[in-house]
């Protein structure tokens, strides 16, 4: 069946939005209808509203009645060699039914093999076989949901002796092989960037700008030699330099910060995305000068 | 031979991995076995890229740190009585072994503890743990019915003014239906104290699925360094334990025998003429329509009912 929606291109610009986690589930009902939320939009985990029924999928239909909502699954399973997971797709095709999101998002990566989950997103190798197999399954899950979906790029620690190609040319390859969108997560391509020795801005610069529906905004940790995509932190420094390089670019792009452990109180996510939003106005006004 | 003839094909390298990620005694002891196995298949040089910085084995651990102590943060939030009961250390030990007999299967890890009742009641790999505490298996099925009570399926509650329009000649027949939140548990040993102490003393509502935050609260709260404050029963006390969720919130509470006897009746769709009967021959025709009536208009009153065919 061929698909009609629009093209990635032609992604609705959200402006900026948050993870909707349930620590701030309160907080969100009591403002929202006062016109008092400080962010634009939200991000749900698709997971964590497939169930049957209770407060979380109340409080989804309440947020949706007042937001746009993307969902954000962590669970596709894309890169796996295990056949894709028809009951999750039919949980995920419910919820879809249910929230109608602006978008839907998974990972490139894999999370599981012969039916048993590592729920931890691990790295595939970046190979022409990689490339077919992946882009054949995002193939299917899109014509399933009738949707494109976004991949996002993921944090990694270890890479593997048989990569031909880089992961920019890697990421590239599967969403034009597939005619997927793009989730830009630039917090991942700073850690992943440093814990393999290329520079992010080659990377942020060979993304295809017209695929990027969405930019994710986080913070991460240190661990040795290492950085760790925890979430756990302020966006820092450097990702905001390497997030205004990409919009530089890309022009505004909608825009979520993630916050997923140690998670602070709604106001600290407000000013966070206060700051993207900043960012973005900035750009926008830098560009229209230059125009005019 | 070239490195990249080497490498595995994706599925044989995701099944290493798998391997390497989730095992127990760690992916250096994984390494080691298959080299005295004289496989040279697994040599991780060949496949996983070392540098400078960090070996591969130190690389591929950092995903094994990961799984473990991502799934035992999971678990500490859904059993959080039996994880303060047991202790760090026998936590940890019955996680590992528990995942090691049960991978998580599903993709969601809301489900990863789904079978932490079952492991503890009946595996043979869990009789040192059933040797050691014998009450665990009741504690980790009251916890895992909270945990199922917040996100069952959505149903409005039979309110007193639906009740109200039921015709006198009608109540004999009337079918009740109970809520899918609800459920009644047998239990051999008095866990539900435990949970109970858990928690009065955090002065936590009784939400299922707390975050990870409040789990870590939870715990600082009822523990101190070097102790327990969580005291498993000495000894087994049968009980039934009734779990229910109303208006977005999970409680549960004792319940007597009978009571129970009657809730379970009434989940197998047996009728209030029924339930009267059974109450009058446990109880006695003069003490029966007291008994009835006050837990009948709890029923009502937590929304365990849910409106029924008239």
């Amino acid at each position: 069946m061929p698909l009609s929606p629009p093209r990635p291109s032609k992604a609705p610009f959200l402006g900026v939005g948050v993870g909707l986690r349930p620590v701030h589930y309160a907080d969100i009902l009591e403002r929202a209808p006062r016109g008092e939320l400080g962010v634009d939009w939200f991000e749900a985990l698709s997971e964590n509203y497939m169930v049957p029924g209770g407060r979380p999928l109340r409080v989804l239909d309440r947020v949706c009645e007042f937001a746009p909502v993307v969902l954000h699954g962590v669970s596709l399973n894309l890169g796996s060699v295990d056949p894709l997971d028809d009951n999750y797709l039919n949980e995920l095709t419910k919820l879809v039914t249910r929230a109608k999101p602006r978008w839907i998002s998974d990972h490139l990566c894999w999370t599981g093999v012969d039916g048993r989950n590592l729920h931890d997103l691990i790295p595939l190798p970046q190979t022409e076989e990689s490339v077919r197999h992946v882009a054949a399954r995002i193939a299917r899950v899109q014509d399933r949901l009738g949707q494109r979906i976004a991949v996002e790029n993921v944090s990694s620690y270890l890479r593997f002796t048989n990569d031909s190609m880089s992961e920019w040319d890697f990421l590239t390859a599967i969403a034009e092989a597939s005619d997927c969108g793009i989730l830009l997560d630039v917090n991942n391509v700073c850690v992943s960037a440093h814990n393999h020795g290329f520079d992010p801005r080659v990377y942020l610069d060979a993304v295809p700008a017209q695929r990027v529906f969405q930019i994710h905004l986080a913070g991460h940790s240190e661990a040795g030699p290492l950085r760790i995509d925890t979430h756990d932190h302020p966006v820092p420094k450097e990702v905001w330099s390497l997030y205004e390089y990409t919009v530089q670019r890309m022009g505004p792009v909608s825009t979520l910060v993630e916050w997923d452990d140690k998670i602070p109180s709604f106001n600290v996510l407000e000013a966070e995305a206060a700051r993207a939003r900043a960012v973005l106005a900035r750009i926008s006004h830098q560009a229209a000068a230059a125009a005019s | 031979m070239t490195e990249k003839k080497r490498s595995p094909d994706l599925a044989a390298l995701q099944r290493r991995l798998w391997q390497l990620i989730t095992a127990p005694e760690g992916a250096a002891s994984v390494l080691r076995a298959t080299q005295t196995a004289g496989d040279s298949d697994w040599k991780l040089a060949d496949w996983i890229v070392s540098d400078t910085q960090l070996s591969a084995l130190q690389r591929v651990e950092v995903y094994a740190n990961a799984y473990f102590y991502r799934i035992l943060d999971c678990l500490k939030e859904d059993y959080a009585a039996l994880a303060i009961a047991v202790g760090d250390a026998g936590f940890h030990d019955l996680v590992t072994a528990y995942l090691l007999a049960h991978p998580s299967r599903h993709p969601s890890l809301r489900h990863v503890g789904a079978l932490l009742e079952e492991f503890l009641a009946r595996s043979p790999r869990a009789a040192p743990f059933r040797r050691r505490w014998p009450w665990a298996a009741d504690l980790a099925r009251l916890e895992w019915a909270l945990v199922n009570s917040f996100d069952a399926p959505d149903a409005s509650a039979l309110t007193r003014e639906e009740l109200a329009r039921v015709p006198p000649e009608k109540w004999e027949t009337l079918e009740l239906r109970l809520h899918d939140s609800v459920q009644v548990l047998h239990l051999d040993w008095p866990v539900h104290e435990l949970r109970e102490v858990l928690e009065r003393e955090s002065k936590a509502t009784r939400l299922a699925h707390p975050s990870a935050a409040a789990a870590a609260d939870l715990h600082a709260l009822v523990t101190r360094p070097g102790e327990n404050t969580l005291t498993p029963p000495d000894a087994p006390k049968p009980s039934s334990v009734c779990v229910w969720r109303k208006a977005e919130r999970v409680f549960w509470r004792p319940v007597d025998s009978l009571e129970a006897e009657l809730l379970t009746a009434a989940r197998a769709g047996a009728s209030f003429g029924a339930l009267c009967q059974r109450t009058s021959e446990a109880l006695g025709a003069n003490a029966a329509p007291a008994y009835a009536a006050a837990r009948f208009q709890r029923w009502v009153a937590d929304a365990l009912l849910v409106p029924c065919q008239l």
